[in-house]
């Protein structure tokens, strides 16, 4: 019954991971696309070839993710918590996606778990949620768009007198690591949340000990899930339907990619904590922007940003919470 | 001081947004020119899901086929019922016309989402009835919700068909949305 519901949470977590990779796809390939520093064949193969690889760059996210609740009772029931968290992020996803409501699909994961565990009355790390997701989740945003601002700023000035056809050539050229620096980021935050749970689920049936590092499998798994999902998803947006990119110069281009990957490899590395890529992302683009026009700030855009900081982990908690309930009655 | 190469001064459109005229312009930013409004992609003065649509259409066209779109700027910039039908009735139009060259099940559900919005929101008018919060936030929900996945599927689906068809058909689903946001004003 164990291994079970550890392999029916392991498979949950999988397609999570993918249906991330397929809707943040976009964030991965738009601006490089845009300035033409990439074809869209090569941005895709690129974003999703370094989704997967920054999957295997790092582990701390992922103790992160696994460190936000302590699932109590039974192993059965640990496990079922974990489940619970789970369904609920998902719901959560579906019903702002079916609604056009703002989200964030990374902490609706972190939300659903903090809400299935006190459903369960389970124990909440709150030290955790605050300081390693609550305000990071906040200061990310305003840190992307404040540095790409001024980056920005600081390139203008560099390169005031500069021919703007050889400046953009070698932005250009730059954008190309920029950009598969930015997906090597997405990969590293994005895989590790979905290999935070796997963990969780592994940790809770007792096939790992606290820790341990993370088996090799979860973390190949999640990479590969991502990933797939990442070109997947572009696909469907490059074929079908041109996702809304703002047409930014290879100099704004590549402002906004190396200041959101700096921002993703910073808060993995040094701070641990699981942010979202794709407000990471959106600010810093805004904020190069913004040294053109102003108008660059799409205040609706910041204002989804605002009501989905209010909004998700309260929402996917309660999503979580009602999924925990249900399992309860259908399993013991 | 700028980095980007100027372009000339007749509009030519292309896809996506973009920071100002000299870095080219979608057709709703044409749009805001000609209503004097700042440069944007959503002006005030086009109804959102119209806009929305606009956007769709400009960004899933042609290249040459997207220049045919600029003859629409004019009628665009007088296109916002406040009527909240105009919502379902875009949402008709679009999936209606889509379906007639590609039906899917999500179409057929939003479709007939649509029909059951436009024949609530008939029936509040004939009946004096603004409707309470609970009626408010249902209309917002759904504004939100199924009316942009409409226009957004709607798009989707035409998008699967040849060229050059699809320019056409593409032009055909952004002229029903016009018809439908003018027939909520009368």
């Amino acid at each position: 019954m164990e291994l079970a519901i550890v392999i029916s949470v392991v498979a949950v977590a999988l397609v999570f991971d993918f249906t991330n990779g397929f809707h943040d796809a976009a964030n991965a390939i738009a601006t490089s696309v845009s300035t033409r520093a990439l074809t869209p064949r090569v941005a895709l193969v690129l974003a999703a070839v370094m989704n997967f690889v920054g999957a295997f760059l790092g582990q701390e996210v992922a103790q992160t993710v696994s460190e936000v609740i302590q699932p109590g009772g039974s192993a059965v029931h640990g496990l079922v918590v974990v489940m619970g968290g789970l369904i609920g992020a998902i719901t959560w996803n579906l019903i702002t996606w079916f609604f056009g409501l703002p989200s964030s699909s990374s902490h609706a994961l972190i939300g659903g778990l903090v809400g299935a565990a006190i459903a369960s009355a389970s124990v909440v790390s709150w030290a955790v949620v605050i300081k390693k997701v609550a305000i990071p989740m906040v200061v990310s945003p305003l840190v992307g768009f404040a540095l790409a601002f001024l980056l920005m700023w600081a390139i203008m000035w560099i390169y005031r007198r500069s021919n703007p056809h050889q400046t953009n050539r070698m932005f250009r050229f730059l954008q190309s690591i920029s950009a598969a620096a930015m997906a090597l980021g997405h990969g590293l935050q994005d895989a590790q949340k979905t290999m935070g749970v796997m963990f969780l689920a592994l940790l809770t049936g007792g096939y790992v000990n606290p820790g341990d590092r993370l088996p090799i499998w979860v973390v190949a798994a999640a990479a590969g899930a991502i990933s797939l999902g990442t070109y997947a998803g572009g696909w469907r947006i490059i074929r079908t339907l041109g996702r809304r990119i703002i047409h930014l110069d290879p100099a704004r281009g590549f402002a906004s990619e190396a200041v959101a990957a700096s921002v993703l490899y910073t808060t993995a590395f040094a701070l641990e904590a699981p942010i979202s890529t794709t407000h990471t992302i959106t600010s810093a683009v805004m904020g190069a922007g913004a040294t053109r026009r102003l108008s660059a700030v799409r205040w609706g855009v910041a204002r989804s940003i605002l009501i989905a900081w209010l909004l998700t982990l309260p929402a996917a908690a309660t999503m979580a919470a009602l999924a925990y309930w249900l399992l309860r009655l259908a399993l013991p | 001081m700028t980095i980007s190469p100027r372009l000339n001064a007749a509009p030519h459109l292309t896809l996506g947004a973009h920071l100002s005229a000299d870095e080219g312009a979608c057709l709703m930013e044409v749009v805001s020119q000609h209503a004097r409004e700042p440069w944007s992609d959503a002006p005030r003065c086009t109804h959102p899901l119209l806009a929305h649509v606009a956007r769709l259409v400009n960004d899933a066209m042609s290249d040459t086929g997207r220049q045919s779109l600029l003859e629409l700027a004019p009628t665009l910039v007088t296109a916002s019922p406040e009527n909240p039908a105009t919502y379902p009735r875009i949402a008709l139009a679009c999936t209606s016309v889509a379906m007639e060259h590609h039906a899917t099940l999500f179409l057929a559900h939003l479709n007939r989402a649509a029909f059951a919005e436009l024949k609530r929101e008939t029936i509040a008018h004939a009946n004096h009835r603004t409707g309470g919060i609970t009626q408010r936030t249902r209309r917002q929900l759904y504004q939100q919700g199924p009316a942009t996945h409409a226009a957004e599927e709607a798009v989707r689906a035409t998008c699967t068909l040849p060229q050059p068809g699809r320019d056409e058909v593409l032009r055909q689903l952004l002229n029903a949305a016009v018809d439908a946001a003018e027939l909520s004003s009368t």
